[in-house]
């Protein structure tokens, strides 16, 4: 028993610190932390888009199981009953006429967001609407005099169509539906960050307990969007990684108690992982200030290769002390470790973030992890309790591997392109069913068509709008050869100041309009009017309005979503409706000299992929050339070099083609895999050449390796398992690369 | 002298017990029924409204479709169908596509299409369920009061009163809560 508690101890410590760091940590959840950094205006929108600025905190609902004048009723009452719920920035339910704010700044804003003005104040346009007016009136009587008063043209009964123009959802009774009239469809935005996850899913219980409080009979509430798709993966995944902890750790401890048999060893040999961990925390910390939460997921497993120290350390072990032993190891050990490290110094140097702190977390870890074991002979664990293996039969084959390494080789070079996937979806952390359920309510209520959009640029705010609505004039024509069927910009809420002068001045003095509305002699009072004459006045005194005009309003968000600032300007994102052919449109952008460009988000994102793995390609490629040279530097001779060149190598070519064949071209994550399986590869291939002259050392190298494949090989296949697709990209790559790098080595030493 | 007396109260006294009697309105309903083809009325209302410098006139026709739905399509100040369903009025105007909303907006239209249905189809007993009713007769012919029972509609409809002549619906009147007075004339012919 005294050989458990310093190790005990130890372990207690560094588990408490770790335990406290973990919870002291703010934990980063933003999703573009793990995307390329963009480079060009074009790939920052596609970042910030499927970052998700604010389609990210999106809800959608839909209410169904009633008549559609019931649901009519409920949308309204439940939009009431969640707009005062915290955490809910804004609900929309495509009723307005209730909210007091947005009609009152619409009557305020009417006389600079309509446009042609002239045509609306001739005297047959005036008439007709003084018509419609009297129609209103025989309809509703008194309700609605204080509106027609107020704005006998029904310019805000026009705007509030143009501004849901894009929304192609109809409406009943005012509200939204979809096309069949079966669901009401509402659309809500949380105040939460789109990966804040615990707190979405307090909104989201919320939102359903308002709606049970209702409690309509027999009406169901079903609910989408980002927040709903990010907690339901959360909780998937969370169930998913502690089923495949529980399972890892006990193939772990199987095969670390059948091979040592010694609790002590065992405690002792999680002593190098926790530190590495304390370590590669820390470190993080300190370079970047926070971690993200996907860098601890990864950072977990590529630290697997810690595990396998101690197994060295101790499946070396003979009748001399432990220190005897570690000192004998320290020479392929460290040199193991030096060139894994520079592989995770090149991932730490890359441009995207979170992969740096990943390579941060991961040679923080490591080194630390190396350290421990060769100290640990301090902690005076007990030795492992099995009889001395004595013998081993080499087999020396090394023309498998370098056959079957060349043969990989030939294949990936044949493959070309096709060996790589652009498909950036496959990197995120989400559920693919969750995201079909989104797509067919988001297709209901008409925003299905997010995969194009128009970008314009300017060095001022009042440029951008101006190149804004040159576009929109050039999307006129496109509208007219039927290219289009509508667009929403930022330029229908906030029309550059030229524009909203222009359309100030075009509108008459009050005096004049005030004869025009007599002169169509429709019946009403000749002072019936007074409150539009006066809201005109005041219009035309107060000037253009600024983009601080809507804050407040739901149309606050929509306004930040076109219209935001960029590197030393403005950008404006217009959203084409009912896009048929981008080529053409695209075409005709160009001839019509709009300062404009399409951005294809699909396109974008699968070249910013592209772009960023070769990146990462080559930082890998010269990590590689700088471990040949350090393993040249120590080993001198071109037979050892091949040696412990040859199994890895072999191995990660040979995973590599098979992965790229049977899992659908490789990823970013395939790379991280491939690069812990050379790091593994090469461990296994140092000491087995290291011991070879020494029967019974090989023999006991040659144990250890086989303790190593087993256990950090288990993990990795049950990793493998997982539902989320990074993950069991990672697991798979892995699993399948230790079993080959085992293989390697124990037939392809030269002779 | 006292003959004209007596008659004058014999025939008030003859109204008082018709109003009572139980089964008169399901005669006058059963007179006003259309026989066989739809009927069709035209119609001519007057609003009043502080915005207009005399009362709005509202011509054109009222008929019950196939579906039972109640179509009311204006001719003065605009041509325009308004189609009331049991919960729902479709809009539509000349150069904008039709809007629909919920009849509990607009509750004297709701009302309206309660009383007018049931009597267009010559269902008595749908009046009695949705309606406190009241009906008088004298010389110039009938009057049908009508009260909602619904408190959404009490609540913003005083009356729907509706007066004819024999098997002839002539005209109804609309008295809101807060005092406003819709009047319809009704014709068979223009």
């Amino acid at each position: 028993m005294r050989h458990v508690w310093r190790p005990l101890l130890a372990l207690l410590v560094l588990g408490g610190i770790g335990a406290l760091a973990l919870s002291e940590l703010e934990l980063d959840y933003r999703l573009d932390a793990f995307l390329p950094a963009a480079r060009t205006a074009q790939q920052e929108i596609v970042v910030e888009q499927v970052a998700g600025g604010s389609a990210g905190r999106l809800i959608l609902a839909a209410v169904e199981g009633e008549d559609p004048m019931t649901l009519a009723t409920t949308s309204r009452e439940l939009a009431d009953a969640w707009r005062d719920l915290p955490g809910v920035a804004r609900v929309d339910n495509g009723d307005w006429s209730d909210n007091e704010a947005i009609v009152e700044k619409l009557m305020q804003a009417r006389f600079v967001l309509a446009s042609d003005i002239a045509g609306r104040v001739e005297p047959a346009a005036v008439a007709a609407a003084l018509e419609n007016r009297l129609a209103d009136l025989a309809l509703a009587g008194s309700r609605v005099e204080r509106l027609i008063a107020r704005d006998p043209l029904g310019l805000v009964e026009s705007l509030a169509a143009d501004l849901a123009g894009g929304q192609r959802a109809s409406t009943i009774d005012g509200v939204w539906f979809d096309s069949e009239g079966r669901r009401a469809l509402l659309l809500l935005q949380s105040a939460h960050a789109p990966y804040a996850i615990e707190e979405q899913a307090q909104l989201l219980g919320a939102l359903r307990e308002r709606f049970e409080a209702l409690s309509p009979p027999g009406q169901r509430l079903q609910l989408a969007g980002a927040p709903v798709i990010g907690v339901a993966s959360a909780e998937a995944s969370r169930s998913d990684a502690l089923r495949l902890s529980l399972w890892g750790s006990a193939v772990v401890l199987l095969v670390l108690a059948f091979a040592w048999r010694s609790a002590s060893a065992m405690l002792a040999g999680a002593v190098p992982l926790a530190f590495g961990v304390v370590c590669g925390l820390g470190v993080t910390v300190l370079a970047f200030g926070q971690v993200h939460g996907l860098t601890l997921a990864f950072g977990f497993t590529l630290l697997g290769v810690a595990l396998d120290y101690p197994v060295h350390l101790f499946g070396h072990a003979d009748r001399r002390a432990l220190s005897a032993t570690a000192r004998n190891i320290r020479a392929p050990l460290l040199l193991g470790v030096a060139s894994t490290l520079i592989a995770y110094v090149a991932i730490w140097l890359s441009s995207s973030p979170g992969l740096a702190q990943l390579g941060a977390f991961s040679a923080a870890g490591l080194a630390g992890a190396a350290l421990a074991t060769l100290m640990l002979p301090a902690l005076d664990p007990a030795l492992p309790r099995r009889v001395q293996p004595t013998r081993v039969t080499p087999i020396n084959w090394p023309a498998v591997p370098l056959l079957l390494g060349l043969a990989a080789l030939g294949f990936l070079v044949w493959q070309g392109p096709d060996r790589w996937s652009n498909d950036l979806s496959r990197l995120s952390p989400i559920d693919r069913a969750q995201i079909e359920a989104d797509q067919e309510l988001r297709s209901a209520l008409g925003g299905g068509d997010v995969r194009y959009l128009i970008a314009t640029a300017g060095d001022s705010l009042e440029a951008a709008l101006r190149a804004s609505e040159a576009t929109v004039q050039a999307l006129q024509t496109a509208r007219e050869r039927g290219l289009i069927d509508d667009w929403q910009a930022a330029t229908d809420l906030l029309p550059s100041e030229s524009t909203q002068r222009a359309r100030l001045s075009a509108w008459p003095a009050p005096g004049e309009m005030s004869e025009r509305l007599a002169a169509a002699e429709s019946g009403f009072r000749a002072d019936a009017f007074d409150p539009f004459l006066s809201d005109l006045a005041a219009a035309q005194a107060r000037g253009p309005i600024t983009r601080e005009f809507w804050d407040g309003t739901p149309l606050q968000a929509r306004l930040d979503s076109q219209l935001m600032p960029s590197d030393g300007g403005w950008r404006t994102l217009i959203q084409p409706v009912g896009l048929t052919d981008a080529a053409r449109l695209a075409a005709l952008l160009e001839a019509q000299d709009a300062p404009a460009r399409l951005v294809d988000l699909a396109e974008g994102s699968r070249a910013m992929v592209a772009a960023w793995r070769d990146e990462a390609g080559w930082s890998l490629g010269i990590a590689a050339a700088l471990i040949l040279g350090l393993l040249w530097l120590r080993l001198r001779r071109v037979g050892a070099m091949l040696a412990v060149v040859l199994p890895p190598a072999a191995a990660v070519l040979v995973t590599a083609a098979l992965m790229s064949r049977f899992d659908g071209g490789l990823t970013i994550v395939h790379l991280i895999g491939l690069l812990l399986t050379a790091g593994i590869g090469l461990d296994f291939a140092l000491f087995s050449r290291s011991f070879r002259r020494d029967p019974p050392a090989a023999a006991r190298s040659r144990r250890a390796i086989n303790t190593c494949a087993l256990s950090t090989g288990g993990v990795f296949f049950v990793l493998g398992q997982s539902v989320i697709g990074m993950l069991q990209m990672l697991g798979l790559t892995v699993a399948l690369g230790i079993l080959l790098s085992w293989l390697f080595t124990r037939i392809g030493q030269p002779r | 002298m006292i003959s004209g007396l007596l008659t004058l109260i014999l025939i008030a006294a003859a109204g008082t017990t018709e109003a009572a009697a139980p089964e008169d309105l399901d005669r006058l309903v059963a007179a006003l029924a259309p026989g066989g083809e739809p009927a069709e009325l035209h119609f001519r209302e007057r609003r009043e409204s502080p915005l207009l410098s005399e009362p709005l006139v509202v011509t054109g026709r009222l008929w019950r479709n196939p579906q039972g739905q109640l179509v009311r399509r204006t001719v003065e100040p605009q041509e325009a169908t308004y189609t009331l369903t049991a919960g729902m009025i479709i809009i539509e105007r000349p150069g904008q596509s039709p809007r629909n909303y919920s009849l509990g907006h607009v509750p004297e239209l709701a009302v309206l299409y309660h009383g007018l249905s049931a009597l267009l189809a010559g269902d008595a007993d749908a009046l009695r369920e949705r309606f406190e009713h009241e009906l008088s007769r004298d010389e110039s012919g009938w009057r049908l009061n009508l009260q909602p029972r619904e408190p959404a509609l009490a609540e913003k409809v005083d009356s729907l009163s509706l007066s004819g002549q024999d098997d002839r619906l002539e005209r109804f009147e609309l008295t809101l809560s807060d005092g406003e007075i819709i009047e319809t004339e009704l014709s068979r012919r223009p």
